[in-house]
């Protein structure tokens, strides 16, 4: 698989009026890949996904598709093709006409066509179904369609914006296989946005995580899973227990000593290392630990309040002294704390996410945005 | 006592279905007597008689006849194009203005309703008239020597329908494309089609069924429109409409004006089945 970028976002921003939707945007979206942008609904990814397609105009900052400024280029005469939310099919043609239609406005043979749109519907599966209207389909059959009218021009990047979002869960997950490994087979790269969590982390070789406008973190989902660099990442990706901490010492084995309010917890140290500096810690739920004992270096000790089976495991929630509460998940088989005991809370200090602290964000912000030239129009949605 | 039961049980079905009893009232019962009449003969005395008989409908074979239906065919066959290559832009740049625009473009497309359609059609003669404004700027400009004829010809007569009807026509498109999915306009652009292919292949026959629309209230009335014939063709050119007007008011042959207008009718009827029946929607013909 060839790693070179084929699509660039350079300090791309995006506003409606005063609405700054898109900050100071830098994405490298490389050859072959499976990129997701994931974040909540109104955070900017469609937005981002029409300014690559061309139907909107970035306010600022430079867009090249396979090094080349798309500036000057009508959607037409990008070599990019989209899925779009709500499919788009053309209501008046049949499903053959449907994804044919690229192929006949460039003037294709009709021999060629016809076979292009006949591998193209195999390969989603829906041969059989070309004299049928969208009318007549599933809103999965449409969805296939939707793709096939799409990936039969053999474009060099593919944009799809949610192309699962309204489909049923059990179809979803069948359909993020299907489409995964379609992306697979062609090699085609795919700018896939979902405000899905477990669908981007399933799916995708690298994630881009936005929030209000902003790029939060781009890394592949074991590293955004697993480090998360913002609160945000933190806290949209699964679930995660969050921590404001001051760093005290060093420990041995990498280690550093933190204070919380309600006690005292291991993490892995900052480089570098200050005393008195404060971070935020996320650990996930899985990842942390209880005992009847204590252990070294941790003094979280809390009541079970919450004990609930949920098939694959066991959740439990721990109420600390201070008001916070822990969520632990316990894997099917292993034994869970019982509702009303008390509990040591630990984990291993390799497995806490450390987040320098809000200042980094804000620094970030900053940063990303020219405030002498939007004084005053300084809109966050989060 | 027997007429207040009777105006018991008419209120009565008043209240339960007021719109079907007057729909009944006032449109059906009248129908129903055209159709019955138009089977029927008259005497010398033009009194209609009661003997059942297809003359009235043979008749429309008569070479007089079918030159009349046929001029009138064509008159409002041209109507219909003009309204169509008039009101199609006007409707595509209305469904596509900002909304204040919009209003002001809807404002002066029914503004015209607010004076009668006859004094309107008068205006017009001021201005195409021999002595009329038009020829008077063009002698006094020297392009013309002597005044163009306008008035009372057929193009005069066209020009007076597509006049009179050219919001019918630009009502339907206009709805028709506001409602038009832009995403599919958006999904053809990145499928490679450059705006003139996305308008042949997406727009236009997505817009059919309001152009359809418009031909359906344009081109019926323009066969029966006799005013505009009366007034701007000045009898040169006689509609269909003017046949009928002139066996209920001159010849007073009720049931030859009334076979004329049931086959108006079944005509408009077999329109409005092929509308619906390539998808037309029934509640955009009555959006006027
Ligand atoms: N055409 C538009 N005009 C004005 N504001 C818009 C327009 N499109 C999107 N927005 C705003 O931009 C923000 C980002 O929208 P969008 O990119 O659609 O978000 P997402 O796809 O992540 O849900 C939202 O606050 C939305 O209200
Ligand atoms: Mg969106």
């Amino acid at each position: 698989m060839s790693r070179d970028p084929i699509v660039e976002l350079a300090g791309v921003n995006k506003f409606y009026g005063e609405n700054h939707v898109v900050k100071n945007l830098d994405l490298c979206v490389r050859e072959g890949e499976f990129l997701s942008m994931l974040g909540p609904s109104g955070c900017g990814k469609t937005t981002t996904l029409r300014m690559i397609a061309g139907f909107e105009r970035q306010t600022d900052g430079l867009i090249t598709v396979e090094g080349e400024s798309v500036e000057e280029k009508e959607p037409y005469e990008r070599s990019v093709n989209t899925v779009f939310q709500s499919y788009a099919l053309f209501p008046h043609m049949n499903v053959f006409d449907n994804v044919a239609y690229g192929l006949k406005v460039k003037k294709e043979s009709k021999a060629g066509i016809k076979s292009r749109v006949d591998s193209a519907l195999s390969l989603v599966r829906m041969q059989g179904y070309e004299k049928r209207r969208p009318a007549q389909l599933s809103g999965g059959q449409r969805q296939r369609i939707a793709i096939a009218r799409a990936v039969v021009n053999n474009p060099k990047v593919l944009l799809l914006d949610e192309p699962l979002g309204a489909l049923d869960m059990k179809l979803r997950r069948q359909m993020q296989l299907e489409l995964k490994n379609l992306q697979k087979s062609l090699g085609i790269t795919f700018l896939y946005v979902t405000h899905d969590q477990e669908e981007a982390l399933m799916m995708s070789d690298r994630i881009a995580v936005m929030s209000g406008g902003v790029l939060e973190q781009i890394g592949t989902p074991k590293e955004i899973y697993e480090k998360p660099r913002t609160r945000f990442a933190a806290d949209f990706i699964g679930e995660a227990n969050m921590f404001e901490a001051v760093a005290r010492e060093k420990r041995s084995g990498g280690a550093a000593l933190f204070e919380l309010e309600s006690g005292t917890i291991l993490a892995g140290a900052p480089e570098p290392f200050v005393p008195g500096e404060m971070h935020y810690i996320s650990v996930r739920p899985e990842k942390t630990l209880f005992s009847s004992a204590p252990q070294d270096g941790f003094t979280l000790h809390g009541a079970v309040i919450e004990h609930i089976y949920a098939g694959s495991g066991i959740k439990c929630v721990i109420l600390l002294p201070g008001g916070q509460e822990i969520k632990i998940n316990v894997p099917a088989g292993f034994p869970a704390p019982e509702a009303g005991s008390a509990v040591h809370v630990y984990w291993k200090p390799g497995d806490a996410a450390l987040i320098h602290s809000d200042s980094s964000a804000i620094h970030n912000t900053i940063k990303n945005v020219d405030l002498g030239k939007y004084a005053g129009v300084g809109h966050e949605e989060s | 006592m027997k007429r207040a039961k009777k105006k018991e049980l008419i209120s009565l079905l008043a209240m339960v279905s007021p719109v079907s009893f007057w729909m009944a009232l006032l449109i059906a019962l009248p129908l129903i007597y055209i159709l019955g009449i138009s089977f029927c003969g008259t005497d010398e005395a033009h009194n209609i008689v009661l003997s059942p008989t297809l003359r009235n409908y043979a008749r429309i074979f008569d070479p007089a006849i079918a030159g009349i239906y046929l001029n009138s065919l064509s008159v409002a066959g041209l109507a219909t194009i003009f309204a169509i290559l008039i009101g199609y832009p006007f409707a595509a740049i209305m469904a596509n203005a900002k909304p204040f625009s919009k209003t002001l473009m809807y404002v002066a497309l029914m503004l015209p309703f607010w004076t009668n359609c006859v004094i309107r059609l008068y205006a017009w003669r001021t201005i195409l008239g021999s002595n009329g404004t038009l020829n008077f700027i063009l002698l006094k400009l020297g392009l013309i020597s002597k005044p163009l004829e306008i008035m009372f010809t057929r193009g005069a007569v066209v020009l007076g329908m597509v006049y009179t009807l050219l919001p019918f026509m630009v009502m339907p498109i206009s709805t028709v494309l506001e409602k038009l999915d832009r995403g599919l306009l958006e999904a053809s652009s990145d499928l490679g089609a450059r705006p003139a292919t996305t308008f042949l292949r997406v727009t236009l026959p997505l817009s059919a069924p309001g152009v359809f629309a418009g031909v359906i209230m344009v081109f019926i009335p323009a066969l029966g429109f006799f005013f505009v014939s009366d007034l701007m063709g000045g009898g040169t050119s006689q509609l269909i409409g003017n046949l009928v007007e002139r066996q209920f008011k001159e010849s007073f042959n009720w049931p030859f004006g009334a076979a004329l207008s049931v086959l108006l009718i079944a005509a408009t009827l077999i329109l409005v089945r092929l509308y619906t029946a390539s998808g037309g929607q029934l509640d955009d013909l009555g959006a006027m």
